[in-house]
């Protein structure tokens, strides 16, 4: 068996095993919700606190809702269906909700009571990406290089550069939101890449 | 000691051919996938995916099933467990394989 072949075998296990995580169109609303409650953060809108919090939500559903039931449908029917394994991630799964995501909210309450030299949540988002990318079927090289770009953002205050604590935390939103809207639109063109069209789609879009 | 090319004489050829053991592969990672996807994966035309899981449905490794979703009807592929035994003895073959290869 030539390299070659290993290599596309081992991509379409890895593909198989983390198919959801690919599909990235799916991150494409949660980021511009994201990129959306910044800007509000950031402008001074004559909007009420309140009234600008449930915009926000909102606009947090209606990204929940395109990315199950819309772009889910999407998947399904242009790519397929596949049913996942649960118990090949218990590993996975508890590092996320043990680990992970209560690093990344003490980080944030770190920033908002604490508020270092530094923003701390900045790092541990990027440490989450890089574990994101690697535990759901590594390639991808875009998540390392948004991960060394959080990180440099993240140590900007510590030259004078960026805000710190709350002030810090919106503009992160942000470009959290960014990576997202990116990520997702290179993770699609990856999974495009793995399950090219098959013939009769390519007659179809070339009519 | 062992002998790498009869060894590889010996690896099944109902899984060492590249499509199906591409289906397998894919296969071995998750519980079920649909014609679509492997459709997708393997680039084969619908007669030749379908002439391929014949095979495997003939010979053991793969179980079919015909569902509806909604009013779509859908075919639905997984390993049986004598697949998924074939599939990790293979790999296990060609990983040994490998490593007395670069030994010698």
């Amino acid at each position: 068996m030539t390299p070659m072949i290993a290599d596309r075998l081992r991509r379409i296990h890895d593909v198989t095993d983390n198919f959801f995580f690919w599909q990235g169109l799916r991150w494409i609303p949660l980021g511009t919700a994201m990129l959306a409650y910044a800007f509000m953060r950031s402008v001074d809108f004559s909007t009420a606190s309140d009234a600008r919090e449930w915009i926000a939500l909102s606009l947090f559903a209606l990204a929940l809702w395109l990315s199950t039931s819309v772009l889910g449908r999407y998947y399904a029917r242009h790519f397929g269906r596949v049913r996942g394994d649960a118990s090949r991630h218990v590993v996975r799964t508890s590092v996320k909700w043990f680990l992970v995501y209560p690093a990344i909210v003490v980080a944030m309450l770190v920033d908002l009571e604490l508020v270092p030299p530094l923003i701390v949540s900045g790092l541990a988002y990027a440490l989450a990406i890089e574990a994101y990318r690697q535990s759901t079927g590594g390639g991808r090289a875009h998540y390392t290089a948004f991960a060394i770009g959080l990180v440099a953002f993240s140590i900007l205050p510590l030259f004078g550069a960026a805000p710190v604590g709350r002030s810090g935390l919106t503009p992160l939103i942000g470009i959290i939101g960014l990576i997202y809207i990116v990520g997702g639109v290179l993770d699609h063109r990856e999974l495009v890449r793995v399950l090219a069209p098959i013939e009769e789609e390519r007659h179809v879009a070339s009519v | 000691m062992s002998r790498p090319f009869e060894e590889l004489a010996d690896l099944d050829r109902l899984i060492h051919e590249p499509a199906r053991l591409a289906i397998l592969t894919a296969l071995a990672a998750c519980k079920a996938a649909d014609f679509l996807y492997l459709q997708r994966l393997t680039g084969l035309s619908k007669g030749n995916l379908s002439s391929h899981m014949t095979k495997l449905e003939e010979g053991g490794l793969l179980a079919v099933a015909k569902e509806f979703v909604g009013k779509i009807p859908q075919t639905r592929l997984s390993l049986t467990d004598a697949g998924r035994t074939a599939i990790d003895g293979y790999w296990k073959t060609m990983d040994r394989l490998r490593k007395e290869t670069r030994r010698r």
